[in-house]
This record gives structure tokens, sequence and C-alpha cells, in this order.
């Protein structure tokens, strides 16, 4: 039998969800499992409402599901606010400390699916409340299967420092553990013994950083806002091993101008925010624009407009990064769907923006960075960076260099300031070929026209819409992090006998135009999937392509996707057309 | 004297005749062939404004860039490679207004730049509104009632948050500036020159003549600037006296000397190594 289990983990924010869903989440990993984790919490250090979504299955899982089996409710808010998604044979795992609500259930439900445990009293008895945690780790981890040893090796490397707290925790760990023993669980499963794991245990902030860090960016500045941070605090981890240094600036516009002052010094550099700061970006990459400097800016979308809500998903920005800052200049726009893919998509991002000498944007999401994925590619690491730039030995007179000499496919050999003999002139003005402020009307249209001529080469390094059963008579069509809960959609629908496939972007801009079209030729109708309220990937094919979309599949609530809405949606689109 | 003409191109100049901002280019030139940087040497880095345009106006390496934002780029450039001499050249409006926060951030910072403020206490380039340093009063088309805010204090400002090399410099004092600026670009780390412009078109108040009658030059036997009280008193005087010089000077350290990835060097120098990172990214 197949594996595919929820485990959902909430209580208040300071309760430590996270480092229980962690332990839970690296033992599955450990013995070769795969699984998806998300992390909803709201904008507040303590209190509130957060939780932690595992899904384990012994096949690669892609999306969150929107059934519950197993609910470890640190407290009764917990347990009321996830009764509705609870699956028929789940059960809850609930604090006795906390469980003054118990009597108020259905009698059905108090008898079935609810599991009263000690947690806190437990974690007191081991020598602290504090590790509630590890004795709802324990209960989670008896009742899916797991042997002690597994979970107790866990511990082991997460609490490695501290002899005594390492010892109340596996304390508590037992407790909690033995307190389930002989509980029948529906979706017990048989633990795989001596697995190994599948792949890497990563954030997707995790792997956009090991891609920049791939991509031999050096220089990484960046002002924090959710849900980007993460980006740079896993970077900021390598700065005593690897010459790459994270800068705090003193706001997003610093952030963005030094990243250009240090691009245009000859160094790759990446910064990385979400929607608000990239509005405050939006003059910057204009200068990235007008001064042909490689630029590399992750956008991590959150909803908004403005501060919107801080801590959610969202796919909001789409059409924002494409058209962002005045007047026009070509860019390179990327989604990746999946932590491999967003790893490779670093390394093309910094090589692309420098071969082309223009700016680079990354979206991501809340959903995408704050997950704990597993990749099922081994990362490469490029033996060697190919660097786009020209020293005095590459020019016949370096005395004579032109930063902005005009060339057929508009790129000009790029130089750097003090390396040499040849001057390097650049500025936010309209200029001449040499990087002097000039009106003429020659150098104007000569100007636009060169940084215009870039976009046919990078048109060509876009990637077009990935398939998925892509023949089919009707299309999903969505982009980014939205992947994985399109193609399990997709399988839902294809194992209720609709004839239906997915098609999703991740190289968006300039838009893969031939590419998209040829995509979409066989199928009948496309339905855009999005995270926005005006499906602003459909609105952009419709006025690429000519094609339209029969409807969109749009959720704004600011939580991922679940493949089942999308299948039930969409089913019912399909049969209105019966 | 040393040759100052290879700072000289032939790119045409359309500052108004008579603006100050040409003792403060000469003065650039002066240092520059003093400090014997040649050229390729050389990056300067502006925002925007008609100060902001000086390095178009001499043969070196620039980036000119946005209105406020200099800092930021040559922070950046500066972090990216140690090694380079960088200066940078802004209006008070671009300094004090719009860059208001990079400012406070450098000079908290104190990284090895030299900034250069061509002070006018006007907006010049947009055609003469109030600058942060514009008096209280001053009038202009903008502001036709007179400025209703305090001007700022930017030497105050900058001694307040810890600055170790702040300077005031006057156009019309070509050798007395480059010398400053001489002594700016040795300093290992953040330094603030802020020189007083005329600005012939849209300043009548602050003239080569009010400048003349206040003027006066810190004498260096007398005056140690050293003592960062006594410097806060000169940031003070204004309206009978107004000192220039080197108002106050500490020792320092580098910012760039304090991140532990350039111990090994310029990050542009160091190697791209393979090996340490695919360890690295197979141990995350
Ligand atoms: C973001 C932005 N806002 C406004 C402007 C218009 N602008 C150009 S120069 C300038 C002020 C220049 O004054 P100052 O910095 O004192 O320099 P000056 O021209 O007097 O040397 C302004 C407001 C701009 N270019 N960019
Ligand atoms: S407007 Fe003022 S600052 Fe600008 S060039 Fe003329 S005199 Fe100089």
């Amino acid at each position: 039998m197949s594996i595919d289990v929820t485990v959902t983990i909430g209580g208040e924010a300071g309760q430590g969800i996270q480092t229980v869903g962690d332990i839970i989440a690296r033992v599955c990993h450990k013995v070769g499992l795969y699984l998806l984790a998300i992390n909803d919490f709201e904008s507040r250090i303590r209190g509130g409402h957060s939780f932690m979504q595992i899904r384990i299955s012994d096949q690669p899982v892609l999306a969150p599901y929107h059934k519950i089996d197993l609910l470890i409710a640190l407290n009764t808010e917990t347990r009321d606010l996830h009764k509705k998604e609870m699956a028929e044979t789940g059960l809850v795992l609930l604090d006795a400390e906390k469980e003054d609500a118990k009597e108020n259930l259905p009698e059905q439900a108090r008898e079935k699916n609810v599991l009263p445990i000690a947690f806190s009293q437990m974690a007191k008895d081991a020598g602290g409340k504090i590790m509630t945690n590890t004795v709802a780790a324990g209960a989670c981890l008896a009742l899916l299967g797991a042997p002690f040893s597994a979970f107790e090796q866990i511990l082991k490397t997460t609490f490695a420092e501290k002899e005594k707290i390492l010892e109340n925790n596996i304390t508590a760990g037992r407790s909690g553990f033995d307190a389930v023993k002989n509980t029948d669980f529906a979706k017990a499963f048989d633990w795989p013994s001596n697995g190994s794991a599948k792949g890497k245990l990563l954030s997707g902030s995790n792997a956009l950083a090991l891609g920049a860090l791939a991509a031999d960016c050096r220089l990484a500045a960046f002002y924090p806002m959710s849900p980007a941070t993460g980006i740079m605090i896993h970077l900021a981890e390598f700065m005593d091993q690897l010459p790459v240094l994270v800068e705090q600036a003193e706001d997003e516009i610093s952030a963005v101008n030094m990243i250009i002052g240090a691009s245009y010094a000859g160094v790759r550099a990446l910064t990385a925010t979400s929607g608000g700061g990239f509005s405050l970006m939006a003059e910057g990459l204009g200068l990235a624009g007008i001064t042909e400097t490689p630029a590399v800016i992750i956008n991590s979308q959150r909803p908004g407009p403005a501060t919107g809500l801080p801590t959610r998903t969202g796919q909001g920005d789409l059409l924002f990064v494409i058209h962002a800052s005045q007047d026009e200049f070509p860019r390179f726009v990327f989604a990746p769907g999946s932590p491999n893919q967003a790893y490779d998509t670093m390394i093309r991002a910094f090589h692309l923006s420098e071969k082309y000498q223009v700016p680079a944007i990354i979206l991501t999401d809340q959903y995408f960075n704050d997950s704990l994925w597993m990749t099922t590619r081994k990362m490469a690491v490029p033996e060697e960076i190919e660097r786009f730039v020209a020293f005095d030995e590459d020019m016949t007179s370096p005395s004579d260099y032109k930063r902005f000499a005009v060339t057929a496919s508009g790129i000009s050999p790029r130089a750097l300031p003090c390396k040499g003999r040849a001057l390097v002139c650049a500025t936010a003005n309209e200029h001449d070929e040499a990087g002097h402020m000039s009106e003429t009307i020659a150098d104007r249209n000569t100007m636009v026209e060169k940084r215009q001529a870039k976009i046919k080469g990078m048109t060509g390094e876009m990637k077009g819409p990935k398939g998925y059963h892509g023949e089919s008579e009707s299309l999903l069509v969505g982009w980014g992090s939205s992947d994985g809960a399109i193609r399990e959609a997709v399988d839902l629908l294809r194992f209720d006998n609709f004839d239906v496939g997915g098609l999703v972007f991740s190289d968006i801009w300039p838009f893969p135009q031939k590419k998209t079209k040829e995509a979409l030729s066989s199928c009948k109708r496309f339905i855009t999937v999005e995270q926005n309220a005006s499906s602003q990937l459909g609105l952009l094919i419709r006025q690429q392509t000519g094609h339209s979309f029969h409807t969109s599949l749009l959720q704004y609530d600011g939580r991922p996707f679940t493949p089942n809405w999308i299948a039930e949606h969409t089913k019912s689109v399909l049969e209105e057309i019966r | 004297m040393k040759d100052t003409t290879q700072y000289n191109n032939d790119y045409e100049n359309k500052w108004c005749p008579g603006c100050g901002n040409f003792g403060i280019l000469n003065a650039i030139k002066k240092s520059l062939a003093d400090t014997q940087i040649p050229p390729e040497k050389i990056l300067m880095v502006s925002g925007i404004g008609q100060a902001a345009k000086t390095p178009h106006f001499l043969h070196c390496n620039f980036f000119h860039g946005l209105h406020g934002r200099a800092l930021p780029v040559a922070t950046g450039a500066k972090l990216a490679d140690h090694d380079l001499t960088i200066l940078v050249n802004m209006g008070d409006g671009d300094c004090y207004g719009e860059g208001g926060n990079h400012l406070l951030a450098a000079l908290r910072r104190n990284i090895n730049l030299t900034l250069l403020v061509h002070n006018n206490m006007v907006y010049g380039l947009t055609k003469g509104q109030a600058s942060p340093t514009s008096r209280h009063g001053f009038v202009t088309k903008a502001q036709p009632q007179g400025v209703a805010c305090q001007a700022s204090n930017p030497l105050a400002l900058a001694l307040s948050q810890g600055a170790g090399f702040v300077a005031r410099g006057y156009c019309g004092e070509i050798e007395h500036l480059s010398q400053l600026i001489s002594a700016g670009i040795s300093y290992p780390g953040f330094s603030l020159i802020d020189i007083l412009q005329v600005c012939v078109s849209f300043n009548k108040e602050n003239t080569y003549t009010f400048y003349k009658d206040r003027v006066y030059t810190l004498d260096k036997e007398e005056y140690k600037a050293d003592d960062l009280h006594q410097a806060l008193d000169l940031t003070m005087e204004w309206e009978e006296k107004i000192p220039i010089g080197i108002i106050y000077q500490k020792e320092t350290r580098s910012y760039t000397d304090e991140l532990a990835p350039l111990q090994s060097g310029p990050l542009f120098k160091q190697t791209y190594d393979p090996k340490k990172i695919r360890k690295a990214i197979s141990d995350a």
C-alpha cells in the first residue's frame, strides 16, 4: 500500500511548532520517505495561531494535501480551527492540559477521533515545559510507526551541544512516544527500515541561496522583508568559508544600488526582497537597465498592496515586475517551480544577466520560500564561471574604449573600472557610446535601439512552458510555485477520466511567444490557475499570442493551492461545458 | 606643480559661467595630480544634479547614477573591490535631501570613500528651489513666503553620527580645497567634505562676497582637529565667521578591514573554487 499521510502541528507562535515539524520531517527524510512541509504563521512573534503541515509519502509529493490525518493540537484553538479539514479516519492529539473543551466535541468525535495526551505535563516531568514540542514529536512519530531509535538519532543532532538538554529531550520524547504506543491510527505504516534519504531536504529560500553560491554570487545586499529574508540568512552562513559578503543595507533603495555598484566594479551581486521592497527598487532597476549593468533581484511575493499579508503567499506581482520602472528596457523574469529549478534558475539568471548586461528578476513566493521541499536531483556546481568582461588585452586600443559601443546584438564589450587603461563611463542619463550624457536625437535613438536589440537573443534563451500531458483537450496553465499543485490536480482529474493536462511557465520574460503558441496549438481550451485576482499570466498570454483563456481559477486568500481545490474547480468548469 | 591636464577631457561643460563648481573641479584635478593617482585608477561616483555632473568633466572612470543614490553605488563598488579609490560627488539636495538616509548609513559604516558635497544651499539643476541647507526664510519661487524649516547642519550631523573625518572647503579657495580632498583620499575611513559652492544663477544670498566677508581658514598649528566638542562648536559658527579646514579627524579602521570575507583580499580578486562550493552545498 502506498503511503500518503498528512500531519499538522498547530499552536501559538512561540510554542516551538517549527521545531516539532522539523524533527518529524527530518526523521522521515532520513529513512527515505518523501515529504513537503508548509509553514503557516501570522505576522507576530508570540501568540496567535500557527501551524506546520507535513505531507509524507513513499512517492514524490508536489503540493500540500487538503485533508489532515493526524493533528497535533498544542492548544484547543488549533483543534477547533482545523476540525473541518480532518480526514474521515483522522486523529487529533490534544494537549490534555488545554483540553477544557473536550466535552463540547460531538459525541462521535470524542470517542473516536480525539485523544487527550498530557503533553505539557510530561514535558514538565522530563525537565521543563519548553519540551512540550519534543513530547508531541515523539507521539506523532510513534503513531506513524517510526522506531524510537530513528527519533533519537535526530534528537542527537538537534541538541548536539548540550548533554543535559539532550538527555531531557530524549526523556520527553520517550514519554510522548510511549503514551500512544497502543493507539490505533488508521494511517500508520510499515516504517521503512535501513532506507536512505532520497535527496536533500531544503527550504525554497535555501535552494535559492545555494543556487546563488553556485553562480559565484559575491555580494548580496538586502533590507529585511518577509518572506525574502531567509535567502540572505542562508547565504550569510557561508561568509566564513566562501568569498561571499552579505550586507544589510539601510533600505531597499540602497540594496539595489549597492548591487549595481558592485556589479559595475566586477563582481556578481544579488538582492532579495518582496513586493514592497521591489517597489522601492523600481528606480534602481531602471538604473541597471540604462547603464546596462548586470543585477539579479529576487522578488518573493506576498499578497499586497503595500504591506498586505506579510506572512502569506500570492502571485500578484507578475505584471508589475515585467513593467516596473519607467520607459522600456530589456530584462529577464523567471519563476521557478521547484527547489531544483530554483537552484538552476539562479545559475542561469546570473549567467544571462551578465551575458546580456540586463537585470534579471526571479519571482518566488512565501509558499515556495518557507516550505521544506525534497530535491530530487543533484545540485551541480559549474566547473567554471563564464565571465563576459573585456580587459585591455582584449582590445585593439584600450584608450579608445567605449562602454556603450554599438553592436548588432546590442551587447557592448563590458570593461571594468580601474582594471586597465580603458575608462569605463556609465550614466543614468541617456548617453553616447562613450557613456557621456547626450540629448541628441541620434544618440537617443541609437541607445534605445541598441538596448532593444538584445531582446532577440534573450528570447532565444527562454524555455517554453513545461507540458504535463500537454496534448490534452483542456490545459491548466500556471506559473512558478503552483507547478506541483497543478501537476497533482492533473493526476486527480485524469484518474477521473477528464482529458486534462498542465502547462507551467518558469521563463516568463522576454515572453517565449513561439514556444507558447506551439504548446497551446493542439488544446481545445486552456484554463489559467493563478494566485491573483485578474489572471495576470492569462492576460499576458492573450497579449503575446492572441490565445485567450477559457476561464481562470483564481485564489488570492494568501494560502497555497491544494491539488484537490484545483481539481474540483476544474471539474465544475468542464461539466458546465458538457 | 604636478600636471593636472591629464584629467582634462573634451566633453563640453554646460555649467553657468561663474559657477562655483568650476573651482571645485579644479581643486579635484589638483588633488588628483598631487596624490599622483592616474586617471585610470580613479572611480568617480555621483548622484544627479549640477554637482553630480562633475565626473563628466574629468578624464577618469565614473558612474553617474540616480538622484540621492551615489553613496550606495559607491559602497557596493568598494565592497566589491576595496582596492579602488572612490570619490563621490553630490549636491546638497542630492546628499542631504534625497539621499539623507544613505548619508546616515555611510557615516555609521565608515567605509573608505571620499564624499564631496557641493553645497550651494539651493537646487541648481531644477532651477532654484530650497535645499536642506537653505537658510530659514530663504525665498524661492517654490517657497515665496520664505523657507519655514530650519537649515540642516550637515557637519554637526556627521559628528554626532561618529564620523571620523569632517571638513569644510570653499570653492573660492582652490589650493586649500585640494589639500582637503587629498587628506580625505588618504584617510582610511569615510570622509565628508562639505564644500561651500556659489550658485550664481539661483542663490543671490550666499555669493562670493558673502563668503569673502566670512570665510577663514583654520590654522593647522593652532587648531588640532582632534577634540570633538571643539569641533561641534565650530560647526555652529556661521553668521559672522565661517571656518574652513579639517574640522575633526580621528584615528580609524576601515569598514572593509572589519569584514571577514574580505580578509583574503578584495572580493573581485578572490578565486572561484567549485570544490569549496560543492562542499558547502553538500553540507547544507
Ligand atoms: C528621484 C528624482 N527626483 C527628482 C529629480 C530631479 N532633480 C534633479 S537634480 C535635483 C536637485 C539638485 O539639487 P542639488 O542636489 O542641490 O544639486 P545642484 O544641482 O544644486 O548641484 C532634483 C530635485 C530626479 N532627477 N530624480
Ligand atoms: S545653476 Fe547654479 S549650480 Fe548650476 S551651473 Fe548654474 S551656477 Fe552652477
